[in-house]
C-alpha cells in the first residue's frame, strides 16, 4: 500500500494496520450503519415504483401459507439459471395444471417432463415433483416454513432458494445471494476478489444478511435481484438511473476518484485485502463500475459433435412416418428425456474427405442398432447446432430409411447402458413428447430438409412457372451481421 | 442533463420521415460525440443507423450517456407539431423516464413544449464490420426514388448490376419486364446530380423493393445518395446529411434458394 494516508477523518480509527487486512476490510468493504438504513429506504421506494409485474409476485402475497410457499418454490425453481422472459409462460401453465403441492404430487414424472420441455436443466423439474411428494406423503401438506428447514428437506432447495422462500413467503429475515445480488453488492461494497470463491461468497451472503430489512425483507431481497436484473446490469449498468447509486463504493471509484480515496483511504487496492481488486489486476479506468465483480476465468465451453440418427419407418399406408426416439438415463445431462438415437462423432468436419468418413462410421453404429430391420439408406441431411452452457454442440443429421419389419418379436432396439426404452412416435408425437430445445431443433430443421426435397418444392416450381421468375430467398441481416452483445 | 438545439428544426422532421416507415420504436444513444441510433425492422431484413454528431447542433450538451427508447410514432406525432421554421430543443434529465421536445418559433413569439414519456427497449444490437465494397454508386437521390417507385410495379424484387459501362437496376413480374440503365455522367458542373461509379469487380444482387421504397423516405435529407455493394453481403444506402452526419440503410439481400436447385 503506497499513499495509505495516516488520518481519516470519517472513522474512528486513526492508523490503519496494514498487516491487518480485517481492518481494512471493514472499511472498505461495508455498509456503515446508517447507510444500511438509507440503503433500504431508496431501495425499497425504487422498488415498489418500478417492479415488474409477474404472476408469482402476486401468488406470493395468498392467503394461503402452503399455496405462498408452494407459488414462490416454483417460480423460483424455474428462475434458476433461466430468464424471466422466458419463465413466465412456463410458470403460468404449470400453475395451472397443478396449483398447489397436492395437485403437483399426482402427476407423474413423465408429464412433468412434458411441461418442463424447453426450459432446460430437466433435474429441476424431477426435483420439484420429488419435493411436492415429500410434503403431500411425509409432512402432512405442510411444508417447512423457515430458510434452514427448508434446505434441510427439500429436494432441489439449495441456500438460495431457501433464502427466497424464507423470505417472500414466509416474511422471514433472511438475506440471499444469487448471481444478481453477488454482481450488485460487489460494486456497492467494491469487491474486487474472485466471485468464484467460497471465501467470497460467504462474504457476501454475510453483508446481504446485514443489509436486508427487517420489516420487508422478501420486497428488500426481490429488490437486489430486480436492482442487478434491470439496472446494475452485468455490461453496461445504468447508473445514472439507480437508486442507490449515491452509496456504490464503486460508482464513486469511477465518478469521484478523489472522493473515493478520501472515504475509502486509498484509491489504490490493498494488496493484502482479501476483498479488494488483485493488485495484478488492477481498476481499468475505461470499465468504470464494471470493473466489480472479478470472477475467474471462465474454462471455455466444451465443443463437442454427435451424429443423430432419424431413422424413420414407413407406417401403414395412410399414416405419416414413424421415427424412432429412446430415453436417456435416470441420471445426467438431460435426464429422462427422449431423443433420437444419437453417438459421440470423431470427427471434426473440415472438408468433404471427413463427411464421408462421418457417414461411415454413422452406419457402423446403425448395424448394431436395430435387429429384425435392413437398412435401405442412410444419407447426410445436415449441422444443427445447438448452445448449452457449457457445450457447444453440433449434431450431424443422418436421414436413415429402414425396412419393414416381418416378425414383430425381433423388431428390438439395442440401448446404450442405463438408457431406459425406446419408441417409435409420428411427427405429431414428437412435437407432444418430453424431448430437449436441441432435439427439437433437430427435428425441425429435419422436417425442413425433408420438405425441401418433396412436397414444397414443386409448389415453388409451379409458382415460378406461374409468373416466369426464379424464386429466391430473402435473407435476414444475422446472416451477414453478428450481434455484439453476448448477453 | 442532455440537451441538444437544432436551428434547422425541419431537419429532425425529416429525419423522422426517414425512420419511422421501417421501425416503430428505436432507442436515441446520446453521447458527448453526438446521438446515434441503430434498429432492424421487424423482419430484420433491413437495418437503420442514424449519426448525428455533435457539433452539427447549435448547442449541444450530454453530461452522461443516455439511451432513450422512443416509440417513433409517438415522436412523430409530436414532430408533426412543430412548424419547419421552428428551432427545435430536445431536453432530457440523467435519470428521466421521459424526454421534452421544445418548438420555438423563429422570432421567438411562440414556444411550445412537449414531454414524451420513454420506453424501455431491450434492442438487439448489430456489430457491422467495416467493408471494403465492390462497388459504390452515387447518383441524385430523387431519381434513385424514381427508379424504386418505377419498378417495384413489376415485381417484388429488383437486380441491382453494376458494370464497368454503368448500373442496371432491372424487375420482372407479372407483366413483363422493366430495365434501367444509368451510364457515368459526364457533366460535372453540378456534383449532386452526377452519376459516379466506382469499381473493383461487377456485382449483381436482388433486393426487395418494398425495404428500396422505404429507404427513399430519406430522400429530402440529401441531393444525392451512394449505394454499396459487395458479392453475396447486404447493400448499403447512405444519405449524407449535410453537416450533421448520415442516415445509413443495410437490406439483405435475397439469394437463389438452394433447396429448391
Amino acid at each position: 500500500m503506497k499513499r495509505l494516508r495516516s488520518k481519516v477523518k470519517s472513522f474512528k480509527i486513526e492508523t490503519v494496520e496494514i498487516e491487518n487486512p480485517e481492518v481494512l476490510r471493514n472499511h472498505f468493504h461495508t455498509l456503515l450503519e446508517g447507510e444500511i438504513g438509507n440503503l433500504r429506504e431508496k431501495l425499497l421506494n425504487w422498488y415498489d415504483a418500478n417492479k415488474r409485474d409477474l404472476q408469482w409476485r402476486n401468488l406470493a402475497k395468498h392467503v394461503d401459507q402452503n399455496i405462498r410457499g408452494y407459488s414462490v418454490l416454483v417460480s423460483e425453481i424455474m428462475l434458476q439459471q433461466t430468464q424471466v422472459a422466458t419463465v413466465k409462460s412456463y410458470y403460468s401453465k404449470w400453475i395451472e395444471k397443478w396449483p398447489d403441492f397436492t395437485a403437483l404430487s399426482k402427476a407423474t414424472l413423465e408429464e412433468v417432463n412434458t411441461v418442463w420441455s424447453g426450459l432446460g436443466y430437466y433435474s429441476r423439474g424431477r426435483r420439484l415433483y420429488e419435493a411436492a411428494c415429500k410434503v403431500v406423503h411425509e409432512m402432512d401438506g405442510t411444508m417447512p416454513q423457515t430458510a434452514e428447514q427448508l434446505q434441510k428437506q427439500l429436494p432441489g432447495v439449495g441456500p438460495y432458494t431457501a433464502a427466497a422462500i424464507g423470505s417472500i413467503a414466509f416474511n422471514e429475515r433472511v438475506g440471499l445471494v444469487d448471481g444478481n445480488v453477488m454482481r450488485v453488492i460487489s460494486r456497492l461494497c467494491s469487491i474486487g476478489a474472485d466471485t468464484s470463491k467460497k471465501s467470497v461468497v460467504d462474504v457476501i451472503w454475510k453483508l446481504s444478511n446485514e443489509m436486508v430489512d427487517p420489516d420487508r425483507p422478501g420486497d428488500f431481497n426481490q429488490a437486489m435481484m430486480e436492482l442487478g436484473a434491470t439496472v446494475c446490469t452485468p455490461k453496461s449498468p445504468l447508473c445514472q438511473v439507480c437508486p442507490i447509486s449515491l452509496l456504490c463504493r464503486a460508482n464513486k471509484r469511477a465518478k469521484q476518484p478523489e472522493a473515493f480515496a478520501a472515504c475509502h483511504m486509498d484509491i489504490e487496492d490493498v494488496p493484502d485485502c482479501l476483498l479488494c481488486l488483485p493488485i495484478d489486476q488492477p481498476w481499468v479506468v475505461k470499465d468504470g463500475v464494471t470493473n466489480y465483480p472479478r470472477k475467474a476465468k471462465k474454462t471455455a465451453a466444451k465443443i463437442a459433435r454427435n451424429i443423430v440418427l432419424i431413422i424413420e419407418r414407413t407406417a401403414n399406408e395412410s399414416d405419416s412416418n414413424e421415427y424412432l426416439l429412446w430415453q436417456r438415463p435416470v441420471n445426467g445431462l438431460l435426464a429422462n428425456l427422449w431423443e433420437f438415437p444419437s453417438f459421440p462423432s470423431h470427427h471434426q468436419w473440415s472438408d468433404d474427405l471427413d463427411k464421408s468418413r462421418e457417414l461411415t462410421s454413422a452406419m457402423d453404429q446403425l448395424k448394431g442398432l436395430l435387429t429384425g430391420r435392413d437398412i435401405e439408406r442412410c444419407q447426410y441431411m445436415a449441422d444443427v447446432f445447438h448452445q448449452f452452457s457449457h457445450i457447444s454442440q453440433t449434431y450431424g443429421l443422418y436421414r436413415v430409411a429402414v425396412s419393414a419389419c416381418e416378425n414383430a418379436e425381433d423388431d428390438a432396439v439395442s440401448l446404450p447402458d442405463h438408457y431406459q426404452g425406446f419408441r417409435w412416435l409420428n411427427a405429431r408425437q414428437i412435437a407432444e413428447a418430453a424431448i430437449s430445445t436441441a432435439m427439437k431443433k433437430v427435428f425441425r430443421s429435419f422436417t425442413q430438409n425433408a420438405d425441401g426435397s418433396s412436397s414444397s418444392s414443386l409448389k415453388r416450381k409451379a409458382k415460378s412457372k406461374e409468373t416466369g421468375t426464379v424464386s429466391k430467398k430473402q435473407m435476414t441481416l444475422q446472416s451477414y451481421f453478428k450481434s455484439s452483445q453476448t448477453e | 442533463m442532455f440537451e441538444a438545439r437544432l436551428l434547422q428544426g425541419s431537419l429532425l422532421k425529416k429525419v423522422m420521415d426517414a425512420l419511422k416507415d421501417l421501425l416503430n420504436e428505436a432507442a436515441w444513444d446520446c453521447t458527448d460525440a453526438g446521438i446515434q441510433l441503430q434498429a432492424m425492422d421487424n423482419s430484420h431484413v433491413s437495418l437503420v443507423s442514424l449519426n448525428l454528431r455533435a457539433e452539427g447542433f447549435d448547442k449541444y450538451r450530454c453530461d452522461r450517456n443516455l439511451s432513450m427508447g422512443m416509440n417513433l410514432g409517438s415522436m412523430s406525432k409530436i414532430l408533426k407539431c412543430a412548424s419547419d421554421k421552428d428551432i427545435i430543443t430536445i431536453k432530457a434529465q440523467d435519470n428521466a423516464d421521459t424526454v421534452t421536445f421544445v418548438f420555438e418559433s423563429p422570432e421567438q413569439d411562440k414556444v411550445s413544449d412537449y414531454e414524451m414519456k420513454l420506453m424501455n427497449l431491450d434492442q438487439e444490437h448489430l456489430g457491422i464490420p467495416e467493408t471494403d465494397y465492390a462497388c459504390t454508386i452515387k447518383l441524385p437521390s430523387s431519381e434513385f426514388a424514381r427508379i424504386c417507385r418505377d419498378l417495384s410495379q413489376f415485381g417484388e424484387s429488383m437486380v441491382i448490376s453494376c458494370t464497368k459501362e454503368g448500373v442496371k437496376f432491372s424487375a420482372t413480374g407479372d407483366i413483363g419486364t422493366g430495365n434501367i440503365k444509368l451510364a457515368q455522367s459526364a457533366k460535372v458542373d453540378k456534383e449532386e446530380e452526377a452519376v459516379v461509379i466506382e469499381m473493383q469487380e461487377p456485382v449483381s444482387l436482388t433486393f426487395a423493393c418494398r425495404y428500396l421504397n422505404s429507404f427513399t423516405k430519406a430522400t429530402s435529407l440529401s441531393k444525392s445518395v451512394q449505394l454499396s455493394m459487395s458479392p453475396e453481403v447486404p447493400l448499403v444506402v447512405e444519405y449524407k446529411i449535410e453537416d450533421i452526419g448520415h442516415v445509413r440503410y443495410y437490406l439483405a439481400p435475397k439469394i437463389e434458394d438452394e433447396e429448391a436447385a
